[in-house]
């Protein structure tokens, strides 16, 4: 039994306030406390029994079902790894092995400094260095419901054996001799090779964490695979089948390409937003390149420039529209010479350069046009999203919509162009289908009208596709990388939810084939998971799926006006889904206890507007989601935090300002960001309404309230001094809250640091009036450690 | 209420011959269909009634709801078997999803009004699902489930026509829904005009024909829960009216066309495909004006039609090329009979349900608009006509005895358009609305067909008369940053 005991340690004793000059304290184990807290000795024993669950605790992370748990809370790391399972199966985890004492035993599970904080200090100057009082809140930092626990230990819930089996193919390279593919599989950390001819697996390839991209050199002699979870690329000899080097890239790399002379690999890092640029000879990195936002996969101009997508919008104003961009690396890679604008567009993925013919040149990539500005009130016509094509020509870019009018080809995640020019293959991962495109017909299409029509009208016109998509085929689950053979006669797709490659003949336009990558063939309920999250058939029209706003299980960057909570009202910032399970409650208004009630039947009332989930849908569903992995944080180093981290640490968990005052309670940062996910898992209240959360009290005539000049260009001011009745929201987990933007619930902050810097108006969300400039940098630097 | 079982099956009609009437065969090289074994429902009328009434509203007495199996080319005989032998009158037939119920109106006597029943395929379960006191229902289909926030699960419906509908010739219900017990009846048009001819599409709209005030027929879809209601096909490039719309497996909606001078049980052949309904369209029997109606979908690539030979003979059904409009086959005849309405009985995918934010405790929903001075692109007569600067909205207060204005209309209120174009109103729900924007001077620009919200709809709109195939760009409008201007529900008038 817990004991809700309040203990202070040592009373009168200096707290740390996260100065520069302050020294930071290591931990150094129980058996040092001990020294001094014991019965035979002068200081304060410690008024709770002996817990033997808490110096086993780290112990239990070493057995199976700890895996288990770790895989249905999205934590890619051995438990026994991991700062989330360690901040409450051991200590001084989140800070890390630099601030371990020598003598210090991290398998020692909860020792008193998990609770009392790092003890060096202390122990040095017992009665100058005061430790962490304890009250209840420390104890239920760690001791509450965790639904990935009751998941396994509960319930009895695990993975299939079938689950291991999976493949999950999500991209694909022909052999330049079109004798073999090369298919990236993400689930079975491989790369399976298939003989084109015959059909069938020739190897399989162990590689890194999670391949995500695939490339070849220009001779077809190297294989390139990113490894997304690993931030790593292997290298494999395409004779002998070997990995012949692996090495460091930057964080989540995803596509790759090589110059067109095979001496540079661009590998395009999307989770720092940025091009490694590979010496293919020494195989180093001899440059990282600044990309923009999430660049996702690049094709090579004749030229030997590289154009890259990426995934995510670049940082728009509030509620303003939001554009994506389309960079173009030098050939040398020794910069990126530009950046072309796509308006109102987002999730560029596909891309590829029509080779020959007469549009030789021409840029095409896929995108999809979210209409996060308006009320998500209907389904007809497009009102949520479109998905179409980008055409890029002379610098000027065009778009046309693949969608029809109550018949989306959602999620399109790849394309790729014929050799000689004629046709692109697109793939549809929400509708299962690829749309194969003229290029001459869709060419002709948007020179036919003028340009205002091509600014204004063709984005938006769900008419026109029907002049330049040939086709539209039936694949496997969730088609993603697509590749036509070298001699244009076939176009293979990898499905990756039935891990499969299809085979489309070019002369009639049929999915003539499908090569299985050998997995099972069962379906899982998690696999049923997955296919329900990556399919658009949920949503009226197949406007979109789960996917379509949380790519690979994260987020958008888009704030959207949901209809729940009133037209024009309360926009709200997409978060992600990244190792959520254990966060709950979810919803910005906090009100969705679990993820099966976030998922059930409102989701199908205000958003998809078809049936909602069965119950075993529902929870097959919510399982995937629970899978759904967060990857390591790139902000933190193996050692653990850097000083700066630990200051703003520090800082963080702070009870008294600078000049010494107690901070309130509600003020201090822990009071709602605490235990290993740093979310209390309550609602709280930080005052940052804004114009667009509340119509209430404000007069219909009175045009000032857009006044920003008196009140700020949200409104914040407004509320604030209005007295209007502050929101209780909920309070966000902040695992890699850095990867995350934009931020606060209406996504008014662009930037972690505007959280403070323009929406804390009244200090509503924590005290950080009195930081010093280098104080608040270090909260920022340990926010982003998180 | 009447019970059906095996005497429904002594009922037998007359088998009649598969006729080698006045159309053979034209299949060239098109594949006609494969009739082995294929059962077929479908309305018998007597050919007493005069084949202008098979289209009015009420059912005609003595109208039998037959099963028909029939064989393959040439095979023989289809054998006929009434279905509702004990009905006065019984007919248009909907088939359940699973293939084993059917549901129909019918009336037991003479002076009951016909109400909705529902029958086994093999003739047994005879049961009634819903009838009216004070009103007849002529059409009922199934629909496939709506669901609620406060309901335990989806639940599957029916959709009705009753009577009721303020055309002049009294030919157009109103379109309702209930559950298949009858209970929860919802009516989910306030088109004042009325519409029939309800069919459920795949992707779960309702499409129903119905009439608007320029005295046009037009093809209208809706939402099982009233929301949503848009133009399906009709309008400035097709054919006054349009009705007897449905789908085949392949996705296109078929439907008879005709001018209004003509009889409105018959027309020209036509289809559009359900994914662009608004620019798809397609005659594929313009040579048989007055002689066809009921089309049916027998599989993705034939037809089920009724067709007589001239204004004095009976309709009987043919099968026809879904893509040439070619009559193939004359599956049965009789000079007795028409045979309208008939339906493969067999299973089908469930179409989509729907998920609805329609909460009845409410009486009121929104509308919006993003931007009042967009317009359709190819009639873009934006720089001839003055911006909007308010809206007024109109309500459809009595039937109108004078036929070319059928309804008589009431204002009901008058808001602000912003600047960009864009409004925001709070609106009575259930209830007729027509808005007509308005310039600066108060001269009438545009004026909108009939519109409803159900209550908590939010029911947005692009433009006014923009392209139908335009979606909205991605900005947000003035109007949406303000509480909406409230539109007041009409008062009934009390004399003095």
């Amino acid at each position: 039994m817990m004991r809700p005991a309040c203990l202070l340690l040592i009373v009168g004793a200096a707290t740390l306030t996260g100065r520069a000059d302050e020294p930071l304290p290591s931990y150094i184990g129980a058996a040092r406390c001990s020294q001094c807290h014991a019965p035979s000795a002068s200081a304060a024993e410690c008024p709770l029994p002996p817990v033997p669950k808490h110096a086993d605790a780290f112990a239990v992370l070493r057995r199976d079902v700890a895996r288990e748990i770790a895989a249905f809370s999205g934590e890619p790391a051995d438990p026994a790894e991991s700062v989330i399972c360690r901040g409450c199966h051991g200590t001084g985890a989140e800070e890390g092995r630099r601030w371990w004492a020598d003598g210090f035993d991290a398998s020692a599970g909860v020792q008193c400094e998990a609770c009392h904080g790092p003890g060096s200090v202390h122990a040095e100057h017992p009665h100058e260095q005061r430790l962490r009082s304890i009250d209840r809140s420390v104890c239920t930092s760690c001791h509450r419901p965790l639904p990935s626990h009751d998941l396994v230990l509960r319930d009895g819930v695990r993975r299939a054996p079938a689950d291991a089996t999976y493949k999950t193919p999500v991209d694909l390279a022909v052999s330049p001799d079109g004798r073999r593919l090369f298919v990236a599989c993400t689930q079975s950390d491989s790369v399976v090779v298939v003989d084109r001819a015959a059909g069938t697996v020739v190897r399989e390839i162990p590689v890194g964490r999670r391949p995500a991209g695939i490339a070849l050199s220009p001779d077809g002699q190297l294989l390139f695979v990113s490894a997304r979870l690993d931030d790593s690329l292997a290298i494999i000899d395409t004779d002998t089948l070997q990995v012949v080097n692996s090495i460091a890239v930057g964080d989540e790399p995803h596509g790759l390409r090589a110059s067109a002379d095979g001496r540079w690999l661009f590998v395009l890092n999307t989770g720092e937003d940025s091009i490694s640029v590979i010496d293919c000879a020494t195989h180093k990195e001899i440059r990282p390149l600044t990309a923009g936002c999430g660049p996702w996969r690049g094709a090579l101009l004749p030229d030997g420039s590289l154009a890259v997508t990426h995934v995510r919008p670049q940082p728009a104003r509030f509620q303003q529209p939001h554009a994506s961009e389309i960079a173009l690396v030098a050939p040398d890679g020794r910069g990126v010479r530009k950046r072309i604008t796509v308006p109102d567009a987002n999730m560029l993925k596909g891309i590829a350069v029509v080779p020959a013919g007469p549009h030789a040149g021409t840029i095409l990539f896929t995108l999809a046009r979210t209409k996060n500005l308006i009320p998500a009130t209907r389904l007809a016509q497009g009102w949520v999203m479109t998905h179409g094509l980008g055409v890029l020509r002379g610098g000027v870019v065009d778009q046309v919509l693949l969608d029809q009018p109550v018949d989306a080809l959602a999620d399109l995640n790849d394309l790729a162009v014929s050799p000689d020019g004629r046709y692109a293959a697109v793939t549809s991962g929400g509708t299962d289908r690829v749309a194969i495109v003229d290029v001459e017909r869709l060419i002709a299409c948007i020179d036919g009208h003028t340009p205002t029509e091509r600014r204004d009208i063709l984005p938006n016109l769900l008419a026109l596709s029907d002049e330049f998509v040939v086709k539209r085929i039936a694949v496997g689950a969730n088609p993603r990388g697509c590749s036509f053979s070298p001699d244009g006669t076939q176009v293979f797709v990898a499905n990756a939810l039935d891990d499969s490659v299809s085979v489309i003949d070019t002369s009639s336009w049929q999915a003539t084939k499908t090569i299985a990558l050998g997995a099972t063939s069962e379906v899982t309920e998690l696999r049923r998971g997955a296919r329900l999250f990556h399919s658009a058939d949920i949503a009226f029209g197949r406007q979109f799926s789960c996917q379509s706003c949380h790519p690979d299980g994260h987020i958008n960057g888009l704030t959207m006006d949901i209809e729940a909570d009133g037209v024009g009202l309360k926009p709200v910032d997409n978060r992600t889904l990244r190792g959520i399970v254990d966060t709950g409650p979810f919803k910005w208004e906090g009100t969705n206890p679990s993820l099966a009630r976030q998922c059930g039947a409102r989701l199908a009332v205000f958003f998809t507007r078809r049936e909602p989930y069965t119950p075993q849908e529902l929870q097959a569903l919510v399982r995937y989601e629970c899978t759904i992995e967060r990857p390591p944080n790139r902000h933190r180093s193996a050692d653990g935090l850097t000083s700066a981290q630990y200051r703003g640490k520090v800082i963080f968990e702070r009870t008294r300002t600078n000049a010494g005052t107690e901070i309130p309670p509600a003020q201090r940062c822990t009071a709602c960001h605490n235990g290993p996910y740093k979310t209390a898992q309550n609602r709280s209240i930080v005052r940052s309404t804004v114009w667009f959360d509340s119509w209430v009290n404000l007069p219909l005539a009175d045009k000032s309230m857009f006044d920003s000049a008196a009140y700020g260009d949200l409104g914040i001011f407004y509320f604030a001094d209005a007295g209007v009745p502050p929101e209780l929201l909920d309070a966000p987990h902040l695992t890699n809250v850095y990867d995350a933007p934009p931020y606060l619930h209406s996504g008014a902050a662009a930037t972690l640091e505007e959280i403070w810097t323009r929406y804390n108006y009244v200090g509503g969300h924590g005290f950080t009036t009195d930081l010093t400039r280098r104080q608040f940098n270090d909260l920022m630097a340990y926010l982003r450690s998180l | 209420m009447h019970v059906g079982g095996p005497t429904a099956w002594r009922s037998v009609v007359a088998a009649v011959g598969v006729a080698s009437v006045w159309w053979s065969a034209q299949a060239g090289a098109e594949q006609p269909a494969q009739l082995d074994p294929v059962r077929i429902v479908l309305t018998r009328v007597p050919a007493t009634v005069p084949a202008e009434a098979l289209g009015a509203a009420a059912l005609p007495d003595r109208s039998q709801l037959c099963l028909c199996t029939l064989a393959d080319a040439g095979a023989g005989f289809p054998t006929c078997v009434d279905l509702a032998p004990d009905l006065a009158a019984a007919g248009r037939p909907d088939v359940a999803f699973d293939g084993t119920r059917i549901l129909f109106v019918g009336r037991s006597s003479g002076a009951d009004h016909s109400a909705v029943w529902e029958v086994g395929a093999d003739g047994t379960g005879l049961r009634q699902v819903i009838a009216l006191p004070d009103r007849d229902i002529t059409q009922a289909i199934y629909l496939s489930s709506l669901y609620t926030l406060d309901a335990a699960a989806p639940v599957p419906l029916i959709a009705f026509i009753a009577a009721g509908g303020w055309w002049p010739t009294g030919e157009f219900g109103v379109l309702h829904t209930c559950r298949l017990d009858g209970s929860h009846v919802e009516r989910i048009s306030h088109n004042p005009l009325g519409e029939r001819d309800p069919v459920l599409l795949h992707d779960g709209r309702i499409v129903v024909s119905a009439a608007y005030s320029d005295g046009w027929t037009r093809l209208m879809s809706v939402f099982p829960d009233g929301t949503d209601v848009a133009l399906f096909h009709g309008g400035g490039r097709t054919r006054e009216r349009l009705g007897e719309p449905s789908e085949s497996p392949d996705g296109r909606v078929y439907f008879v066309e005709g001018a209004t001078d003509q009889p409105t049980t018959a027309g020209d052949l036509a289809s559009v495909q359900s994914v662009r309904s608004l620019s798809s369209h397609r005659l594929l029997a313009s040579a048989m004006q007055r002689t066809l109606r009921g089309p049916a979908a027998l599989d993705a690539d034939h037809l089920l039609v009724s067709i007589r030979a001239d204004d004095s003979a009976t309709f009987d059904l043919f099968t026809m090329s879904a893509t040439s409009g070619t009559v193939e086959r004359c599956l049965i005849a009789s000079r007795w009979w028409h045979e309208v309405d008939a339906r493969i009985v067999a299973p089908r995918p469930v179409p989509a349900g729907r998920s609805s934010v329609v909460d009845d405790d409410a009486h009121t929903g929104h509308l919006y608009c993003l931007n009042t001075n967009l317009m359709r692109r190819e009639r873009n007569r934006a720089a001839e006509l003055p911006p909007a600067a308010r809206v007024q909205a109109f309500t459809a207060e009595q039937a109108s005895p004078v036929a070319a204005y059928p309804v008589v209309e009431r204002l009901l209120g008058e808001a602000p358009v912003e600047s960009d174009g864009s409004f925001f109103l709070e609106v009575p729900a259930r209830t007729a609305l027509r808005l007509r924007t308005l310039d600066a001077n108060g001269q009438a620009i545009r004026t909108c067909a009939w519109i409803w919200v159900m209550p908590m709809e939010n029911r947005g709109c692009i433009g006014c008369h923009e392209d139908p195939e335009m979606t909205p760009p991605n900005r947000r409008v003035a109007a949406l940053r303000q509480q909406p201007h409230v539109i007041a529900a009409p008062v009934p008038e009390t004399p003095q």
